[in-house]
């Protein structure tokens, strides 16, 4: 019976005056919708990074040479012979696997040339690994006739070529001697990132292995897995297959340091989301701090008419969890709101896009929102609510009655 | 008699007629080449923020090899540059170290020049490259040219979309050579003047590259001295010689 007349008291009080409960109400949402919305749109960053990363030509998995990784060197070639693909394309869960040709050179045309590294690809192997293929804005992909290459729009301008016209590639064979030979601009392609589309030209393999004089052999093995999460326990599976002539690396292993930014980007969550914690504690002190004040004659009474302090105490308290879970609620809904159509269009930031398109991360914006954060919100906000209270409530059981009922 | 020598003129002029379009850029060519070559030059190097001007001894094997040694100013006196096919090395006397000059680095100006690396490396053997088609005649800078059209074979890793060569009538040398990109956008371009005698031959003394996209990048060869087909022994074109100081 009691609990009910507490539970009714408090919520009569916070209909009583409702600027007061609005003022804490809408801090509350805005603390909510801020974390989640901070949180979906690092996710979405670091997750397009890493992904953009990965389809870029990254890949999965990745084998080479032993060695090769510390020195890519042309001669460091795994041998055609050897039939690795088809090995690796048995293991369950192995989606796809591309054979490239990877060397740097020279591409130059009349104008001016640029250092770059080229990939001599098998185009439908290719296809199914990397996402080059969908990126080509002019012009086609490759398709396996000879002499094409496909450059990004960034490389094109710097050379001033354009579709159609043709490049000279130089390139050292693996004795070190200088091989030049030319090609034609099949397709521009843009990526996500500048810097990928300045320096990555792509080829049809056998034109670089002729130019190369590697026969059928060649640098990577690219190899795209059924989830992500697959990698690291089918690269000790292909590492016992291959033997240990070969270097397997997953995409944590080649790109260590957005794999730690991500980390890092994940940790550094908690110190934000703990700031705005503790400026929604303040925010809440504050203004309960004014509900105490403000109805000092009324505690009075209250306590008068034989209200205990435990009661009182509770009263207060009971009153901010009301106002913290309704406003996590509601913040949670507007968020959602928000969030889920962000989720599909993504969010454009092309009007300051040149930083994150340096970064890898592309001008559009898509947010993940992770369902720990989520949980971590729905639980956390309406304690810090509570804490936001128990100050003030301690002020209001420490009145004197009769000094408080003549309290004006 | 009158007759007979109007024949013997007839003749003569339907000879030189009857030269093909790649026989004229090769005696061109050959005319300023020479089979082996050795002499000192000065290059100047002008563009709108400095001039310099590099005196260099030079031997050449055709196109095959080639050793270049700097003789002032003070600063890179002694540095060379080694050719051999289409490989190249820069030894730095400084540092006394070789270079070989890489692929990425094959494209880069030789020595702050309008040349680079490559042009000095590459087997320049334009019937090789090139359809060669005789186009017309013209008058250039006062002498009577051959326009010829040099047009890259599909497969001849060149970078140019089309040359344009004058070769002078009366001693059939170089007189203007164009670079064309795949735009017919002209690029640079090359002229040859002040023909001098050099060890018995006529050629021109004065080569100059003119950027056409770059206003004002000059560089200007000036042939000092030169000796034609002289014997030049192949150990000059060798690491020891690169490497031994002077």
């Amino acid at each position: 019976m009691t609990k009910n007349l507490l539970i009714n008291l408090a919520w009569r009080n916070i209909w009583r005056n409702k600027r007061r409960s609005a003022v804490v109400l809408s801090s509350i949402i805005v603390g909510v919708a801020a974390t989640i919305s901070m949180d979906g749109l690092t996710n979405g960053m670091t997750y397009q990074m890493l992904f953009n990363q990965i389809n870029l030509g990254t890949s999965h998995i990745q084998i080479h040479k032993t060695g090769y990784t510390d020195n890519r060197l042309v001669k460091n070639f795994i041998q055609g012979e050897l039939q690795l693909k088809a090995d690796i394309l048995r293991l369950p869960g192995v989606k796809a696997v591309s054979e490239r040709v990877v060397t740097f050179g020279l591409v130059s045309s009349a104008e001016s040339s640029a250092g770059i590294y080229v990939y001599g690809v098998d185009h439908k192997a290719e296809k199914r690994v990397s996402a080059i293929s969908g990126l080509i804005k002019e012009g086609n992909y490759l398709s396996g006739a000879e002499r094409e290459v496909v450059v990004g729009y960034e490389l094109a301008n710097k050379l001033n070529a354009g579709l159609g016209n043709k490049i000279i590639l130089m390139a050292n064979d693996p004795s070190g001697k200088i091989h030049s030979d030319v090609f034609r601009i099949s397709g521009l392609f843009e990526s996500f990132s500048s810097g990928f589309d300045k320096s990555y030209i792509f080829v049809n393999s056998d034109d670089l292995q002729n130019m190369l004089g590697l026969g059928n052999s060649y640098h990577e093995l690219a190899i795209i897995v059924a989830e992500p999460s697959l990698a690291e326990s089918l690269k000790s599976e292909i590492r016992s297959a291959v033997g240990s002539d070969f270097e397997v690396k997953t995409y944590r292993d080649i790109l260590p340091i957005l794999v730690m930014q991500i980390d890092l980007s994940r940790e550094s969550m908690w110190i934000v989301n703990m700031i705005i914690g503790i400026a929604l504690v303040f925010g809440i002190i504050n203004v309960m701090l004014m509900t105490v004040i403000e109805r000092i004659r009324e505690f009075g009474v209250l306590m008068a008419i034989g209200f205990s302090t435990g009661k009182l105490f509770s009263l207060i308290l009971l009153e901010a969890l009301i106002i913290g879970l309704s406003g996590t609620i509601i913040g949670l809904v507007i968020t959602g709101l928000i969030h889920i159509p962000f989720s599909y269009t993504g969010i454009d930031f092309s009007w300051f896009s040149e930083g994150l398109v340096s970064l890898g991360v592309g001008a559009v914006i898509y947010p993940v929102v992770s369902y720990q954060t989520v949980l971590l919100t729905i639980i956390m906000t309406p304690m810090i609510a509570v804490a936001g209270a128990i100050y003030p409530a301690i002020k209001a059981i420490r009145l004197q009655p009769v000094a408080a009922i003549r309290h004006y | 008699m009158i007759l007979k020598l109007s024949f013997i003129i007839f003749f003569l002029n339907a000879s030189s007629l009857a030269q093909t379009a790649e026989e004229i850029i090769t005696k061109a060519e050959n005319a300023i080449k020479g089979k082996t070559a050795k002499g000192f030059v000065s290059m100047t190097v002008k563009t709108p923020d400095y001039e310099r001007t590099l005196k260099m001894e030079n031997w050449w094997i055709g196109n095959e090899k080639a050793l270049i040694v700097i003789k002032s100013p003070k600063k890179e006196a002694g540095n060379k540059t080694l050719k051999i096919g289409n490989e190249m090395w820069n030894y730095l006397r400084n540092t006394g170290t070789t270079i070989k000059i890489p692929p990425s680095m094959m494209l880069q100006s030789w020595n702050g020049s309008d040349f680079t690396n490559d042009d000095l490396v590459r087997e320049s053997n334009l019937n090789e490259d090139y359809f060669i088609r005789l186009i017309g005649s013209e008058a250039v800078e006062g002498n009577n040219c051959w326009k010829i059209e040099l047009t890259p074979k599909p497969d001849a890793p060149v970078v140019w979309g089309k040359l344009e060569y004058w070769v002078s009538k009366q001693e059939i040398l170089p007189v203007r050579v164009n670079y064309y990109d795949e735009n017919s956008k002209l690029v640079r371009h090359m002229l040859f003047s002040e023909n001098k005698k050099f060890s018995g031959r006529i050629i021109p003394s004065r080569w100059m590259m003119i950027n056409d996209l770059k206003k004002d990048h000059i560089t200007s060869f000036i042939l000092e001295d030169m000796a034609f087909d002289v014997v030049i022994s192949d150990n000059i074109f060798s690491f020891r010689e690169l490497e031994r100081g002077d």
